[in-house]
């Protein structure tokens, strides 16, 4: 698998779109046409603020005041911790804040807390400081706009079977968080 | 409303996660200045001390308490060496005559102490009844680094000596025995160090670069493979690789010699130190609420650097290694800094009440101790190297003061 690649499936673990199609079919969420309508805006500002967080990554250590080493061990820390409620749950922390019934609020929490998590973004500010930002904002850019296109193509009510699946989807890529998160842990810790 | 209350949730919940991680593994790092000028006021300051520390019998000063303005009447053969090492590296690098001489009437002060056996030279401990590996080691390396700086072998034979029993003391499998009892005549087989056997192992890459063909290498080869591959299962190190800046020294020694030292080792080596450094920065974190003072000493801090220094050194000798350069060169300049930053000034020299002892001296808690000042100085000294890409750990020159003698004695 390519660099690209692996990184594109570390920010999918970190946005987790499955989690944001089981939360947009909640019955308190905007209807499909309006979640369709959201999507575009929703994504370009999440893509801003992920992509930025990428772009920007050595301005956010010098920020910080911290060490590229030790930002990684801390960005594992908060990876995990996005991680294990939703591997527990089968939902991000963040996916009820989509649930809302405001149009407004969903656009919002589409676009910024909900797959622009601070997870996502302490991931992409680790993983640009390892792997470079060009490839993290691409992968990071895929992976936001699978979370929109979850968002906007999710048809409520679920089935029984697609809404197990997509829980099992989600609590997949949790577990994948939970692994990339010791992972960036443990280098920021071996790391000189 | 559902929104608020969602809201509140969440943000409740990151700022938890946020704020515990931003406080207790990612405070901010503090570091300072790392220009070499101040490195190398900072490393002329340290071996002015140590010189100063020098007493009319060849010892040294122990320790001081600037708090109770006491000085130590403690110790320690080990150290001794270790310090007397230092005046010679400061010696030769800084062309300093004063360090030269009281490194030398130190090594008056150890030949005085030895005790021999069967074509080998040992330092007992103050009370005669043992000797010490590490003694022997660091004994080895200051001889080595007057000949360094001086180009002068009168101390060779002694060197051999001391190096036979760096050699009585190893096993078959490069291990070492740490301590010889000498009323016994043999060695203790209980006694175990986790440092000593790096002090041997510079010690014996050493005796090989000045006497090359000896068979030094072998011993400090085996030495070598040992540590790298047992000595952390054998001493039950909880975290391994141990933080070890004799066996980064005795690696970069022999980075020429086709080391048995695999790149996942130095590179988990290298990272100890860092991490060790990097939290040293961060003067926090998990410290207090683990009961560990905010911050260690300044020897504590100075063999962390100059562990990564040695490593620097092995990661340009070692194109395997060099990918870890740039981060080794970030880290070390992190590290000089704080010592620099934390060594006392004049100024504050000034306000106590023996400012000869305080200035260029580390206190922890009010106390020094002349180890401090040993580590520290040689870690600014080779910290600054690396940062200006300084690979040579030697002095270039001779001594002038060493040539100055030599033509006087000729005369």
């Amino acid at each position: 698998m390519s660099a690209l690649a692996l990184l594109a499936l570390a920010m999918l673990a970190a946005v987790n779109p499955p989690a944001v199609m089981l939360a947009a079919t909640r019955s308190e969420a905007p209807d499909r046409a309006r979640r369709r309508r959201l999507a575009v805006p929703a994504l370009a500002l999440a893509v801003a603020v992920v992509g930025g967080a990428a772009l920007l990554h050595d301005r956010w250590l010098d920020l910080l005041e911290v060490s590229a080493a030790s930002f990684s061990l801390a960005a594992g820390i908060v990876m995990l911790a996005a991680a294990i409620p939703a591997l527990l749950r089968g939902r991000t922390v963040e996916a009820g804040l989509l649930a809302t019934g405001a149009g407004r609020a969903y656009a919002a929490a589409l676009a910024a807390p909900v797959p622009a998590s601070p997870a996502a973004r302490s991931a992409a500010v680790a993983y640009a400081e390892r792997d470079g930002a060009g490839a993290t904002l691409a992968a990071a850019a895929m992976a936001l706009a699978a979370a929109a296109a979850a968002s906007a193509l999710a048809q409520a009510p679920l089935t029984a079977r697609r809404e197990l699946a997509l829980a099992l989807s989600a609590r997949a890529l949790a577990a994948l968080l939970v692994v990339l998160g010791a992972g960036l842990a443990v280098d920021g810790l071996r790391a000189v | 409303m559902m929104t608020l209350r969602s809201v509140a949730v969440v943000a409740l919940f990151w700022a938890v996660v946020l704020g515990a991680t931003r406080i207790l593994v990612a405070p901010s790092e503090t570091c300072g200045d790392a220009a070499a000028p101040h490195l190398r006021r900072s490393a002329d300051s340290a071996a002015a001390w140590m010189t100063r520390a020098a007493q009319p019998d060849g010892s040294y000063l122990y320790g001081y308490d600037r708090d109770s303005d006491r000085v130590s009447l403690d110790y320690n053969e080990v150290r001794h060496a270790g310090v007397t090492m230092a005046l010679y590296q400061a010696a030769g690098r800084f062309d300093d005559a004063g360090a030269l001489a009281a490194a030398d009437a130190a090594v008056a002060w150890m030949e005085g102490r030895l005790v021999r056996g069967e074509g080998w030279a040992a330092l007992p401990t103050p009370d005669g009844r043992r000797a010490k590996l590490g003694s022997v080691g660091l004994a080895v390396v200051a001889l080595a680094e007057r000949r360094l700086a001086t180009g002068e072998v009168r101390y060779d034979a002694l060197m051999r000596e001391l190096g036979a029993f760096i050699a009585r003391m190893q096993r078959p499998d490069g291990s070492f025995h740490a301590i010889w009892l000498i009323d016994a005549g043999s060695v203790d087989p209980t006694a175990t160090s986790r440092f000593y056997p790096g002090e041997a192992l510079w010690a014996l890459a050493l005796l090989h670069e000045a006497f090359p063909g000896a068979g030094w290498d072998r011993r400090a080869r085996a030495a070598a493979r040992y540590l790298i591959e047992q000595r952390d299962e054998d001493e039950m190190i909880p975290f391994p690789p141990l933080p070890d800046h004799w066996l980064a020294y005795g690696l970069a020694e022999m980075a020429e010699w086709d080391l048995p030292a695999d790149e996942a080792f130095a590179r988990a080596l290298a990272g100890r130190f860092g991490l060790l450094i990097r939290t040293e920065a961060q003067e926090g974190g998990l410290r207090p609420v683990l009961g560990k003072p905010t911050r260690i000493s300044g020897g504590s801090l100075g063999v962390l650097v100059e562990g990564l220094a040695a490593l620097w050194r092995l990661s340009v000798a070692d194109p395997r290694l060099s990918h870890l350069t740039p981060a080794i060169e970030e880290r070390l300049a992190c590290g000089a800094a704080i010592l620099a930053r934390r060594q006392a000034g004049a100024d504050e020299a000034a306000g106590s009440a023996r400012p000869s002892l305080v200035e260029g001296a580390w206190f922890h808690h009010g106390e020094t101790r002349m180890d401090d000042q040993q580590h520290a100085f040689s870690a600014l000294l080779y910290a600054g190297d690396a940062l200006q890409g300084r690979a040579q750990r030697g002095p270039d020159d001779l001594l002038a003061a060493a040539v100055a003698a030599d033509s006087g004695a000729g005369r």
